[in-house]
């Protein structure tokens, strides 16, 4: 059976932003650095809560920053 | 390492140590039969309730020596001091760790004093197995962070 993950574009969303750093992007959301390193790392999905933040950090929707597949090694 | 994670390690350290002395405290009161005879309860209470001042005292000065050396190793000047969503569903599932760990040991103590074990014997049951459940929790939070995500 297929495993399915929450991936995400968070890393070329924040380069394209300018290379906008880990910090920026938590501080605008409002949570740790280190959170913002497991959701780009896809180790933590976030809340929808949290997800549009970041989708409204970028100014995107949502569908354009996380993905919903099966894995990949 | 968020402060949260840091105050989980910082919980760690602490609960062993003052586990560790607790038990050789016990030990050594009861090697010497002070928990015989009338006020053996009293006793076993008091050596206990050690742990209290000891944990939170100790706590308070290793969460500041902890945060000292991580802004020190990591340069990186005053520490994140938020927490996060991220923090609170770890924590949940640290606390959910913790109670299963806690109410199985609390079962375990009364059912030993229901098959006639002591109540020294019982309580310091129960009092173990949650300080096994609070490690575990803990346990649980750091695995989160570091492995599970």
């Amino acid at each position: 059976m297929a495993e399915f993950v929450i991936t995400n574009a968070i890393r070329r969303l924040r380069f394209d932003a300018g290379e906008m750093t880990q910090k920026d992007l938590a501080e605008r959301v409002g949570v740790t650095r280190q959170t913002i390193v497991a959701i780009e790392a896809a180790k933590y999905s976030p809340t929808l809560e949290l997800a549009f933040k970041i989708a409204r950090a970028f100014d995107r929707p949502l569908e354009e920053v996380f993905f919903y597949g099966s894995k990949i090694d | 390492m968020s402060q949260e994670e840091r105050s989980t390690l910082v919980s760690i350290i602490m609960n062993i140590l003052v586990d560790a002395f607790i038990i050789v405290k016990l030990y050594g009161l009861w090697q010497a039969g002070a928990f015989e005879g009338p006020d053996g309860l009293q006793t076993w209470a008091r050596a206990v309730l050690w742990a209290v001042p000891l944990a939170i005292g100790g706590t308070i000065i290793l969460t500041i020596l902890a945060s000292i050396l991580q802004n020190i190793l990591s340069g990186e000047g005053k520490a994140e001091s938020i927490s996060d969503e991220r923090d609170h569903t770890y924590q949940l599932r640290g606390m959910a760790a913790t109670m299963i760990v806690a109410s199985f040991g609390t079962l375990g103590g009364v059912i030993a004093l229901a098959f006639g074990y002591s109540a020294i014997f019982g309580l310091t049951f129960i009092w173990f197995s949650m300080a096994a459940g609070v490690l575990i929790g803990d346990l649980t939070r750091i695995l989160s962070y570091r492995v599970w995500g």
